[in-house]
């Protein structure tokens, strides 16, 4: 009873006292909100985040990711402090102009590019998972798997360092790719090193993956010798002797026939479209690009991922006890691993070749190029080896594309169309 | 007034820890001193290969054959067909079914891929007659044709499609080192020399057909065998007389890499697919049934 009785008399005096301290209200007020302001300090340099998902689906142990960062962390350094060997053929100090914090040297060049431009998009990892990414549609290219849509060489070949700049010069139209013309030309090179540079990154993780999965026992070390990682029928020498080569991969425009550009060159080109050439499957009879949907090579890793994983919970209750302990924790980190380090499948419609809007240009050659070798991750087929089209052929698909958007079909935006009222037109 | 008080404190708890915790995924961070070490090691050009004194490999003292079964252990599961999105009128002629899982009536079960898994090992002699043949794919009734192609690097792929016009296919494989994506007009044909081995069998699709899916095995030798639609296997002429360790792999495996987990003590089968044996020349040797048990295995 005493207790309790001093208690309450120390609390009758606060809430006396308080009415006359409004400044602590006040005060209190404030530091709420200030504290988150404050709060935290300074945070951690950022880093690169590990291919969680690709490690979780080939069940890599935690001791074999740690091996794994570790190798990642001597070849390529930190988003800080980054670093190629001589063999991935880049220059460093370009990739140097391109990482780390954003400032001006004193003579004014700009360092710390990829932070300002372009990490809120693709990510400080180059996975295409900057906070943004969610928001756009297409989703921002993930880099980790060198697989690029817009270039000028054959399907298995990486672009060039010309390709990565024009899609860095001029944007990607029809998507939130932005052009970054207005940056200088050696701002631009530094990216586009800077780019390469994460593809090569996200590469060998990969290979590492594959190769840990398939020669490396639980008990034994991820091996660190040259001849392995680095040698040219290593890993890395493997990756980066084909970037090094994808100027000798260029594909082959031959001189288009001498009615391009005619009536009759058109007419075949939609001929071929329809029969042979097999665009209308996907593209569609009214190349609406409503004959198929697909999901290109980035969404369909995750979307299998992601069925195999229901799948495997479903199984999960039929399993015997020694082995369901062993498969609930593996399907737990992919569960996991998809949760944290993946968005959601998108699918994507083949392009509607009505609008006149090319992605990766509109340009005859590279319309040709997309023709012949298809595009690379998109899952869009070539026809540069089916039997029985010729090159000719090719450049009539060509000239029909380029014509589709002219047609009477494609013009909507007439005199009279415009007249009717907006929502009777939509 | 308490009031405010409290809900002063408790809004400058609550936007402290919200602020702070900010869910990270747990991805392992690296040893600064283990990579700089590594860093080391690599840029020391060439010294590295003075360690690797080559091991002269043992010669095979003769030739024999490895055959066996995969059975299925546990309930055969239903066969369901795949739904026909496109092209019905040719390719929903017949119901397709759905392969990622097949078994027979006696339980063998069909594309388990089993080979050697020394990239480097001893080939027959016998086998140089077959280093040039050529391999089909066919695309047919709107599904692949085997579903698993097992060839070897070197020899030539012959894509077809079989389907009558309006059939189009497009055949994507998604080879590690030569990927190709190329559309086969109805009652065409490819054919793609494969030069460069793969790690691991290929996921083969049809974009316009999307239910379509097979494999590809491009493998660096000539002992790969997918086993039947009874289960069987044989792998004829492995070395003899020195241990060749083998994989099994089944696309519907849940095993790290897709590896066949088997009930075989006798044969040290590992939990990754991979067992050793080692054959006297001009033997037969049998592994019989390898239960293959029936949890390990999830259909697409």
């Amino acid at each position: 009873v005493k207790n309790l009785k001093s208690k309450n008399t120390k609390y009758i005096v606060m809430v006396r006292l308080l009415p006359h301290t409004y400044s602590l209200r006040l005060t209190i007020l404030l530091a709420a909100a200030l504290a988150p302001l404050v709060g935290c300090g300074t945070s951690p340099p950022p880093r690169f985040h590990s291919n969680l998902v690709q490690m979780a689906a080939n069940n890599i142990s935690l001791k074999h990711q740690r091996q794994i960062a570790d190798i990642l962390d001597a070849m390529f350094g930190t988003p800080d402090d980054p670093f190629v060997l001589p063999e991935a053929g880049l220059d460093l100090q370009k990739i140097q102009m391109a990482a780390g914090p954003t400032w001006s040297d004193p003579h004014g060049v700009k360092r710390g590019l990829f932070r300002v431009h372009c990490v809120h998009c693709h990510g400080i990892t180059g996975d295409g998972m900057g906070p943004t990414a969610l928001f756009l549609k297409p989703y921002p290219r993930d880099y980790r798997q060198g697989l690029y849509k817009f270039k000028s060489t054959l399907s298995n070949a990486p672009p060039t360092h010309d390709d990565l700049m024009h899609t860095l010069s001029d944007g990607i139209p029809g998507t939130n790719m932005p052009t970054f013309k207005l940056l200088s030309q050696a701002e631009r090179e530094a990216l586009v090193e800077y780019v390469r540079y994460l593809s090569l990154r996200g590469q060998m993780e990969l290979a590492l993956i594959s190769y840990v999965s398939r020669e490396v026992d639980e008990d034994q070390d991820v091996p660190r010798t040259r001849e392995i990682l680095v040698d040219e029928s290593g890993m890395f020498g493997d990756i980066a002797g084909k970037w090094k080569g994808a100027d000798s991969q260029l594909i082959q425009v031959p001189p288009p026939p001498a009615d391009f550009g005619t009536t009759a060159s058109i007419d075949l080109g939609r001929k071929v479209f329809l029969d042979k050439g097999g665009c209308v499957k996907c593209h569609g009879p009214t190349e609406l690009g409503d004959g198929q949907v697909v999901l290109d090579d980035w969404n369909k890793a995750i979307d299998d991922l992601t069925k195999s994983l229901a799948n495997r919970e479903a199984k999960l209750s039929d399993m015997k006890d020694d082995t369901r302990a062993e498969e609930t924790r593996k399907v737990h980190n992919l569960a996991y691993a998809l949760a944290v380090d993946s968005l959601p499948p998108r699918e994507s419609q083949p392009r509607n070749l009505r609008q006149g809007i090319f992605r990766g240009g509109r340009q005859p050659y590279v319309l040709f190029y997309r023709v012949s070798n298809g595009i690379t991750g998109a899952n869009m087929p070539g026809i540069a080896t089916t039997q029985g089209i010729t090159p000719d052929d090719m450049w009539h698909v060509v000239d029909f594309v380029l014509d589709l958007p002219y047609e009477p079909g494609s013009q909507y935006h007439t005199d009279s169309h415009m007249q009717t009222a907006p929502r009777e037109r939509l | 007034m308490v009031r405010l008080i409290l809900f002063s404190a408790a809004t400058f708890v609550i936007t402290a820890l919200a602020g702070c915790a900010r869910p990270v995924a747990a991805d392992p961070m690296p040893d600064s001193k283990a990579a700089a070490q590594i860093r080391e090691s690599l840029m020391a050009k060439a010294a590295s290969s003075a360690g690797g004194e080559t091991k002269a490999a043992a010669k095979a003292t003769g030739w024999g054959t490895l055959k066996g079964r995969f059975v299925l252990d546990g309930p055969r599961p239903e066969q369901k067909t795949l739904t026909v999105s496109k092209d019905a009128e040719v390719c929903g002629k017949h119901p397709i079914p759905n392969e990622s899982i097949v078994v027979d009536s006696g339980g063998g079960l069909a594309n388990v891929v089993i080979f050697a898994r020394d990239r480097k090992i001893e080939v027959n002699p016998g086998y140089a007659e077959s280093a040039n043949a050529k391999v089909t794919l066919d695309n047919h009734d709107c599904h692949f044709e085997p579903h698993v192609v097992a060839m070897r690097a070197g020899q030539t792929l012959i894509v077809k499609n079989s389907d009558p016009q309006p059939v189009s296919h497009n055949t994507n494989a998604g080879l590690q080192n030569a990927p190709f994506n190329v559309v086969i007009s109805p009652n065409t044909q490819i054919e793609k020399k494969i030069d460069s081995p793969e790690a691991s069998p290929a996921v083969v699709t049809c974009n316009i057909h999307p239910w379509m899916k097979g494999y590809l095995v491009v493998s660096p030798h000539p002992y790969v065998s997918v086993s039947a639609k009874d289960g069987t296997f044989e792998i004829k002429n492995l070395p003899a007389g020195i241990p060749v360790e083998l994989q099994a792999w089944h696309e519907a495996s849940t095993g790290s890499g897709n590896a066949v987990s088997a009930k075989r003590d006798d044969l040290k089968w590992q939990p990754n697919g991979r067992f050793v044996v080692t054959l006297e020349p001009d033997q037969t040797l049998d592994l019989k049934d390898i239960k293959v048990p029936g949890g390990s295995l999830a259909a697409q």
